[in-house]
């Protein structure tokens, strides 16, 4: 179990190794084909001819498939060969950190973060493309009353669908492809603290993505995303899928938050004490923090859920003496938490940028950690107000009102670091620095409308109502997800070593943004109106604003697709980047471009905070195509630059 | 933030005791997780036997499992936790030995619990189906047993590397992340004996 660094690594002869240096990504699906239909073929054979369902066969076969394709991938190479007393030599380690593979890096159990996090990246990006394709069937379905463009059950299955998805992508859009690429640098670290958990998390969403796509051909996830029970009990063994990628990304996140807190915890660099260390930082240690209790109880109303729908077990079948308030209790216990996974390095990431475009320290550092605590504390503690509607412990809905409403307090705070910083700040307008504007536009619209439905009557109006949808996506999209892609357009020149084009960037910039305020302004008034979430069809009377939201869901679609436009050509063609593009104080910017290996030949040791913005003049270059790059490379350090590009 | 780089620095190369405290908190994080799933679980069974919905948590005349087996198979986890703490510390002094007999007998009585355990849920007077109560019973033999499976192989994986001469008395840091873990599991199994011997709801028709 020894680590890249445990070790001086260079010189020492290989032992053995073969099996590890031909797995590959084909190799996995390979191997999870293999073993999935064997299972597949063993299930059939011996359960349905024993009166079992198509469940069990479904769920044994999305077993065997997660088992073959990470055997496939080698995640079990290193725990078997531990067993046989077997460590891996330097030179095995160097492999799996991916040294001289060039792109064949990205396709393997690559231990190197920068590997992971652009491996994070690419897989965000997809998941971002299915779920949004989805999203785009389910608005012109919704263009007229009866457009008739699904069928019922195909919108059913597209809405479950569209939510599971962009709730994984969201949950993983910044700590995923930053958190594994930039936070080590920051923190001035040469790698995670457990490089194979770190592929291992990576990989088990990997394999993941299969199973829940192919719940569209089981007959979709017809409960929407939170996948209630008893109505999940009943469900197509779609739901099957839901359920299994369910436990699968709850072992990733538990692997992924040990990972990232262990990392911070104890590799940060001589010097960094907790006020020199960067916001982002904290914004991802308590992301995973949350995670790390609440995903496990997710996964628990999973198998309990599975138990249910194979084994006729009687967890949520009231009948039976089983109670769908426990699905509801746990899946919430997991579920409020989780907006504030999504949010909090979201925020973080903005704020760590919104001092670098203001040229001002970040306004207030201690109230900006005392809002991340106070926002990590309070979301454990106002689950309950998804269930005022339910019945369930009336007496206390006016407790969970009270600490639902107190979140807005620490939320507040990050808002008040982040205007005291632009406050009088030398504002440098630049493709990040938008995310931040309308983070702060997007992000008082969904969390004034919280508190709307924090409260116990109104929420008896409104919930289960587009109004629902509208807020949420105001808060996980227009917050979250913007927060995002300010963060990848900030840190772009430093994981591809070029710039983001921004002419394409601010062109998607306001389709996004005007599209997105179009779309759910439009939602919002047909649920004021009476619309419910996850229809079908609906009133004439509703159509207009149909129709409104639809559009701008379409400005949305082509302002994602110009962006996906601006990071690939960018990445493939764009203008090499200078080490420090921004002026940054942080550490990561302090490394040349390509990345060496293990990041920093000689650790460094901080001296002062990372905000000291303001203390001696910066000049911003203002036209990026003049950037002259910083770092001139060689033709092998071109190639170098072709593999991280790839 | 300035930064400035320490000639001095070690690079390439950490002290082993750094890797072993790292890794005694990650799996301490990893630990943490599971207690979470854990705590999900015996929550379940408290809650539904609090609920007794249409009291049919135990439904009338049907059967129940007996309280003691769930405790022998605890005690058995327990004695395995000490036996393997027994051989860890005798790693720590030195004493390779005591390490591999402390491994290998930990390993044997695991094996017997997971036997046990097997035994348990077979005999189990009750189908999962039967009621909520055979469902949360038959769920938390499972996890016991999917905690069995893990610690078996961590408890070979020490027998077997003792026995080729991978830890001495500096370099055992690993021994002691898996006592960790052993004991965790010890403690699970101990709580979960504690949760199940509870079984009439005191919810009366509910």
């Amino acid at each position: 179990m020894s680590t890249l660094h445990t070790e001086r690594v260079m010189g020492l002869p290989a032992t053995g190794g073969g099996l590890m240096r031909r797995l590959n990504i084909v190799t996995a699906a390979g191997g999870g084909l293999v073993l999935g239909l064997v299972g597949w073929a063993i299930a059939r054979h011996f359960m349905l001819e024993n009166d079992f369902g198509p469940d069990q066969v479904t769920v044994i076969t999305m077993v065997c498939w997660a088992i073959g394709f990470m055997a496939g991938i080698g995640a079990f190479n290193g725990p078997i060969g531990w067993l046989r007393g077997r460590d891996l030599s330097p030179e095995d380690e160097l492999f799996l950190a991916g040294k001289d593979q060039g792109i064949r890096r990205y396709f393997r159990f690559t231990t190197d973060h920068k590997v992971v996090g652009i491996q994070y990246l690419v897989l965000t990006m997809v998941l971002f493309g299915v779920g949004g394709t989805m999203a785009m069937l389910i608005r012109t379905n919704l263009i007229s009353p009866n457009s008739n463009f699904l069928s019922p059950q195909q919108y059913n299955a597209i809405v479950g669908l569209h939510g599971l998805i962009m709730i994984i992508a969201t949950i993983i859009m910044v700590t995923g492809p930053f958190g594994n690429f930039i936070m080590p640098l920051m923190i001035g670290a040469r790698d995670m603290a457990f490089p194979r958990l770190n592929a291992l998390s990576l990989w088990l969403i990997v394999a993941v993505v299969p199973i829940f796509l192919s719940g569209a051909f089981l007959g979709g996830i017809p409960t929407g995303w939170v996948g209630y029970a008893p109505l999940a009990d009943q469900a197509p063994p779609g739901m099957d899928a839901y359920m299994m990628t369910i436990i699968i990304f709850a072992i990733s996140s538990a692997i992924a938050g040990a990972n990232i807190t262990t990392t911070v915890l104890t590799m940060r660099a001589r010097g960094m004490t907790w006020n020199r260390t960067p916001i982002f930082v904290y914004g991802v240690v308590a992301s995973v923090g949350l995670a790390i209790p609440a995903f496990p109880m997710f996964m628990a109303s999973q198998v309990m859920l599975g138990l249910d729908r194979t084994m006729g077990a009687q967890f949520y079948i009231a009948s039976g003496g089983g109670n769908p308030w426990l699905y509801a209790n746990l899946f919430w216990l997991m579920g409020h938490p989780e907006v504030y996974v999504i949010l909090i390095p979201a925020i973080a990431a903005l704020m760590e940028l919104t001092a670098v475009f203001s040229r001002k320290p970040l306004f207030s550092f201690n109230t900006a950690v005392l809002g991340i605590v106070g926002i990590s504390v309070l979301s454990v503690m106002v689950w309950a107000h998804h269930m005022y509607a339910s019945g369930w412990a009336p007496n206390l809905n006016g407790a969970f009102m009270l600490t639902t409403e107190m979140i807005s307090i620490p939320t507040g705070m990050l808002f008040l670091v982040i205007l005291g910083t632009i406050w009088r700040g030398r504002i440098w307008t630049r493709l990040p620095m938008m995310s931040t504007y309308a983070m702060l536009w997007n992000f008082i619209i969904g969390g004034i409308t919280g508190l709307y439905l924090s409260d116990v009557p109104l929420d008896y109006a409104l919930h289960g109502s587009m109004f629902v949808t509208a807020h949420f996506h105001y808060t996980l999209m227009g917050a979250g997800l913007t927060g995002a892609i300010g963060a990848l357009a900030f840190w772009f020149p430093k994981m591809t070593g070029r710039m983001l084009n921004e002419r394409f960037g601010f062109i998607s910039f306001w389709l996004v943004q005007i599209g997105f305020n179009v779309t759910f302004m439009g939602m919002f008034a047909v649920g004021l109106a009476g619309q419910p979430r996850r229809v079908f069809t609906y009133n004439n009377l509703l159509a207009t604003g149909n129709f409104v939201s639809t559009m701008g869901a379409y400005a949305i679609g082509i302002g994602m697709l110009l962006l996906l436009y601006a990071v690939i050509s960018s990445w493939r063609h764009g203008v090499l980047a200078p080490s420090n593009p921004w002026g940054s104080k942080t550490l990561e910017w302090t490394v040349p471009n390509p990345i060496p290996l293990e990041n920093f030949e000689v650790l460094p040791v901080v001296t002062s905070d990372a905000y000291g913005y303001g203390e001696e003049p910066f000049t911003p270059i203002n036209e990026p195509d003049k950037l002259e790059p910083a770092y001139v490379g060689s033709a092998a350090d071109e190639e170098s630059i072709e593999g991280v590009r790839s | 933030m300035s930064a400035t780089t320490a000639p001095g620095t070690a690079i390439h190369r950490e002290d082993v005791d750094v890797v072993g405290r790292r890794w005694r908190l990650g799996v301490g994080f990893i630990i943490v997780a599971d207690a979470s799933f854990v705590m999900a679980m015996l929550f379940s069974y408290r809650y539904l036997r609090g609920l007794n919905t249409e009291s049919a948590w135990v439904p009338a005349g049907s059967a129940t499992a007996p309280i003691w087996s769930s405790w022998v198979l605890a005690a058995g986890l327990v004695l395995s936790a000490v036996v393997f703490r027994w051989g860890e510390k005798g790693i720590r002094g030195g004493d390779s030995g005591r390490l591999v007999l402390g491994s290998a007998l930990g390993v044997f009585l695991i094996l017997l619990v997971s036997i046990g355990q097997v035994v348990q849920i077979a005999g189990f007077p009750f189908a999962i189906a039967a009621s909520a109560y055979a469902s949360t019973m038959y769920l938390l033999a499972g996890a016991n047993l999917f905690h069995l499976l893990l610690t078996l192989f961590l408890g070979l994986a020490m027998w077997n590397r003792g026995r080729v001469g991978k830890y001495s008395a500096t370099e055992n840091w690993q021994v002691g992340i898996v006592s960790l873990w052993w004991a965790w599991v010890a403690v699970a199994a101990v709580l979960s004996a504690f949760t199940t011997s509870l079984i009439a709801s005191p919810a009366v028709g509910g």
